[in-house]
């Protein structure tokens, strides 16, 4: 922590180096968060940009009431709303039908081994994430890849736990069913 | 022995070893049931790949160039306003020396300097003198001169609102 407040300290006094540094330690999260609510590739770096500068203007503003990255996801989450917002683009797709229907029973064919190339699995499973609604990858991206709680996510997202957990859920359920179907034999 | 299938909850819950109690009985019930390991094992290959997933980098120099995006603007914010409106003013005079005939300018300094330590009344008698000899009235030129200082300062007040402003809209 006194760390923290050390390196806060040295960027509000307008040390540059300092600067870097944080931005070179959080990219990574920024990125997953704006990479994953952000569709067009062209504004991607501008939006991650642009959310470095927000939260250098308002480092200031900085409670250490929660953790650093939390913040700091926060920030990257609602600069994202809001370039969603601006563009007028859709938060929640219609997922109507996709619920409970087709997958109540547990699986009767077994993702098949070809799962196990793995460029071809990720470049798929993008495909599908990237078809979710917005929060979902959020959601989706904040616990697999960067670990965060539960507890964590509900700050950055500004919605109850119990909801967190239950897209979740959702999300991976939905993201089973749908590389099933596209792995069914008569496909492969 | 709970020999019911998994829900899909729980076969999630269940690779992350997050079910508690109910971990023990659902591992029992996969050693029997096929559907089940399977569901479980998509689970397990999709948590895998979601833990994995690549393509989030950003270019190097990122970190870079972001801190040089910034730093230019603190020293800049700092002075720009000051050296614009100095410009500005610097420019406003000379173009009003460039076009009229300042050279009673030079009468009206030296005759407020002879009234110096004087009266009001000298100075405003310096000023109707040189207004006579002008091709233009005084005012005509002392009145865009403020009117361009105040603009100026108005200017840089708006600035420094909008500054403060932008950080305390951060969140
Ligand atoms: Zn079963």
């Amino acid at each position: 922590m006194a760390a923290r407040r050390t390196q806060i300290d040295r960027i509000l006094a307008g040390d540059g180096k300092a600067f870097e540094e944080f931005v070179a330690q959080y990219q990574r999260l920024v990125s997953h968060v704006v990479f994953r609510m952000i569709d067009n590739r062209a504004d991607r770096e501008d939006v991650c940009q642009d959310v470095f500068l927000k939260i250098h203007g308002s480092l200031s503003g900085f409670r250490f009431e929660s953790k650093l990255s939390t913040w700091v996801a926060r920030i990257a989450y609602n600069r994202c709303l809001n370039y969603i917002e601006k563009k007028k683009l859709p938060l929640f797709e219609d997922l109507c039908g996709e619920n409970e229907s087709i997958d109540s029973v547990a699986g009767e064919y077994v993702l098949p081994d070809a799962l196990v190339e793995q460029q071809d699995l990720s470049n798929r499973l993008r495909r599908e994430i990237d078809s979710l609604p917005v929060p979902f990858r959020a959601i989706l991206t904040l616990y697999h890849l960067d670990e965060l709680s539960y507890r964590e996510i509900s700050r950055i997202m500004e919605m109850p736990e119990g909801t967190v957990k239950s897209y979740l859920h959702r999300a991976r359920r939905l993201l089973r069913k749908r590389l099933l179907a596209k792995y069914q034999p008569e496909e492969l | 022995m709970k020999s019911e299938h998994l829900t899909h909850e729980e076969a999630q819950g269940y690779v992350e070893n997050a079910l508690g109690p109910r971990q023990e009985s659902a591992a029992a019930h996969l050693e029997a049931c096929g559907n089940c390991r399977a569901l479980v094992k998509q689970y397990e290959l999709l948590f895998q790949g979601l833990k994995d997933e690549t393509g989030f980098e950003l270019p190097a120099g990122f970190a870079q160039s972001v801190a040089a995006k910034v730093a230019p603007q603190r020293t800049l914010s700092r002075y720009s306003g000051l050296i614009w409106s100095l410009a500005g003013s610097a420019a406003a005079v000379f173009l009003v020396f460039y076009f009229l005939d300042m050279s009673w300018l030079g009468e009206l300094v030296s005759g407020i300097l002879s009234g110096a330590g004087g009266t009001a009344d000298s100075v405003a008698s310096a000023l109707q003198a040189v207004n006579a000899k002008s091709p233009i009235r005084s005012e005509l030129v002392a009145v865009p001169l403020l009117i361009l200082l105040s603009v100026a300062a108005l200017d840089r007040i708006i600035l420094s609102i909008r500054h403060s402003k932008a950080m305390f809209l951060a969140l």
